[in-house]
């Protein structure tokens, strides 16, 4: 009964918003939301990787980086229109995730997460190194828009979303996401019920990576422009994003980077405080709804078996 | 010229030993990695600047309030917000926790003391002449209190009995409070250990590194890099890391480009993570 509610107002929600530009002339809205879509991609893709298996990676900006600048290289030296550019980021962000996958995954727990915001510091550090390639501090310009109008770019941005957030939840639903939840609630377990964990994290890393820096090149294009800001400023939002929706079931985080990207809109006026509020947001939810706002949605099914057996696995230590 | 790239990393080294020996000591004592290690750093720099500049407290008492204040603060967040927390078992929240907090501190900054970069006299303005090297008096000041400060902090571990009582939780929580050690208190001393020992780095450099709101960042993922190198909870091998890295990047620096250095620095821990998972010294215990 709750997950036909659930998947009612999912439909009925994305019906909503491909039916927006015939209701509402409102192309700043368009815009916004068009914004906000793609940080929905971003929390989901986050939260494949990183609230499935419970390694915590605060790197995001590091494998957005990798599909943004790509743009911005292939636009200057190929004229290649937005959807191979972002197919091509998309693969060559994904192999970055997996190569980046082959060490990083070998550290435990907290290790984890520390080498990934190591990432985003080496990432900042080749941004300004290698300024001739990627503008530096200012930027890359004058990359071609997604489409000639706003409406054609919302468009674009939303089912791209759509399609990204649908592959992601399903693969999460299938054998591979029950298989990487095993993996977060006891490695050595799954293991040795012959599982290959290793193929499972590299693959499942591989993917979100893929899907965020396929992310890191349409916002590129959407923005006609590519530099630190629009990279780096993502890397705490996804994570504050995805904590505020909940993690574990890809939706839920996603309403989270919806919810997040459009109320930035209303809170514009705080200014400088607009940040800080974000942080106070991130610190207040996890020290008091550890479970996210949407979690609700989703987690009626089995969550009282895997809440025991987590407290089992965690009481072995 | 190698002198000089000799005595240049041991004055970067001592720092981050300095940041180094309390980012480990606390992961090895209580088990927490804490992300809100480099924010101390950035505190004890403002702290200090606004007691000196602002209320103008001489600038030895201004220094000396900064680090106990960071200290304390280290105590409250491991008692409040962490041990919390720890309670509720879930170990991704207290990353989340303490990086959100790191840049609610950046932001926080940002507000009030705006994106400008300040920087504290120091204590030695004559600059000091060794062997045939001609060294700033605030780096030697940073690099002599860094060591005193080390050493201080192992005799204290070694001989004193609250230290010993922080080595005994380090090897075994469960052995230590079955013997009568309140690993409560244990865990509020290193967490004033590691934060004052952060913030003495965040002072000491304040004279020749300018005091910014974004300055937490690279005081984290250099002495989080230091650690795995040095083999996580070695004492001894966080200490000769943290010379290594100095040396390393001061060999980048001088004869490559400096802004490469850092990104040198992260590569090689990430091969020695492939071929030695463990750390250069990891397996040894140490203190």
């Amino acid at each position: 009964m709750k997950m036909k509610i659930t998947a009612s107002f999912i439909i009925g929600l994305t019906a909503l918003l491909f039916l927006l530009p015939v209701l509402r002339d409102d192309l700043y809205l368009l815009t916004i939301l068009s914004i906000a879509l793609s940080y929905a991609v971003l929390a989901a893709s986050w939260d494949f990787f990183s609230g499935f298996t419970g390694r915590e990676n605060f790197g995001v900006s590091a494998f957005m980086a990798v599909g943004g600048y790509l743009v911005g290289l292939v636009t200057a030296t190929a004229n290649i229109p937005p959807l191979p550019a972002i197919i091509l980021a998309f693969l060559a962000a994904g192999f970055v995730g997996f190569l980046i996958g082959i060490p990083t995954l070998r550290l435990h727990g907290p290790y984890f997460a520390l080498a990934t915001l190591a990432l985003v510091v080496i990432a900042q550090n080749l941004v300004l190194a290698f300024a001739r390639v990627t503008g530096g501090e200012d930027g890359l310009y004058g990359l071609p828009y997604l489409s000639e109008s706003i409406e054609g770019s919302y468009y674009y941005v939303l089912v791209f979303s759509v399609i990204s957030i649908a592959i992601l939840y399903f693969l999460g639903r299938s054998n591979m996401g029950l298989i990487l939840k095993a993996i977060q609630s006891d490695e050595s377990a799954t293991r040795s019920s012959g599982i290959n964990v290793t193929k499972y994290k590299l693959l499942s890393i591989s993917i979100s990576a893929a899907f965020a820096g396929a992310t890191g090149a349409l916002l590129a294009h959407f923005y006609g422009y590519i530099g630190r800001d629009v990279i780096f400023h993502a890397n705490l939002m996804v994570i504050i994003m995805a904590t505020v929706g909940g993690v574990g079931y890809v939706i839920p985080a996603a309403l989270g980077g919806l919810a997040i990207s459009l109320i930035t809109e209303f809170i514009r006026a705080f200014g400088d405080f607009k940040n800080l509020s974000y942080t106070v947001v991130l610190i207040v939810m996890v020290l008091f709804v550890p479970g996210g706002l949407f979690s609700f949605m989703f987690s009626n099914r089995h969550s009282k078996g895997r809440r025991e057996s987590r407290e089992r696995s965690y009481s072995k230590n | 010229m190698l002198l000089s790239l000799l005595v240049n990393s041991f004055l970067n080294g001592s720092i981050y030993m300095l940041l180094a020996v309390g980012f480990s000591l606390v992961f090895g004592v209580a088990g927490v990695v804490n992300l809100y290690h480099g924010a101390y750093y950035m505190l004890a720099g403002y702290l200090a600047y606004t007691m000196f500049s602002i209320w103008s407290f001489p600038l030895w008492l201004a220094c000396i309030v900064a680090v106990f204040l960071v200290g304390m603060l280290g105590v409250f967040i491991m008692r409040v917000p962490l041990a919390y927390l720890k309670n509720t078992k879930k170990e991704s929240s207290l990353l989340i926790f303490t990086l959100g907090a790191s840049y609610f501190t950046e932001y926080l900054l940002r507000l009030v003391f705006g994106a400008r970069h300040y920087s504290l006299p120091s204590f030695m303005r004559e600059s000091v002449s060794f062997l045939g090297e001609t060294i700033p008096g605030a780096r030697v000041f940073a690099t002599i209190t860094s060591v005193v400060c080390i050493v201080l902090t192992v005799l204290f571990l070694k001989t004193s009995r609250a230290g010993r009582e922080i080595v005994a939780t380090s090897q075994d929580r469960l052995g230590a409070e079955a013997v009568g050690i309140d690993t409560t208190r244990v865990f509020a001393i290193t967490a004033f250990i590691s934060a004052a020992l952060a913030g003495i780095a965040g002072v000491a450099v304040s004279p020749f590194l300018a005091i910014s709101p974004a300055m937490w960042l690279p005081a984290l993922i250099k002495p989080f890099s230091i650690v795995i190198l040095g083999g996580l909870g070695s004492i001894w091998g966080t200490i000769i890391a943290s010379f290594l890295m100095g040396f390393g990047e001061t060999l980048v620096a001088t004869y490559w480009t400096p802004n490469l250095r850092e990104i040198v620095f992260l590569v090689a821990v990430i091969i020695v993570l492939i071929i030695r998972p463990k750390g250069l010294l990891g397996g040894v215990k140490g203190a």
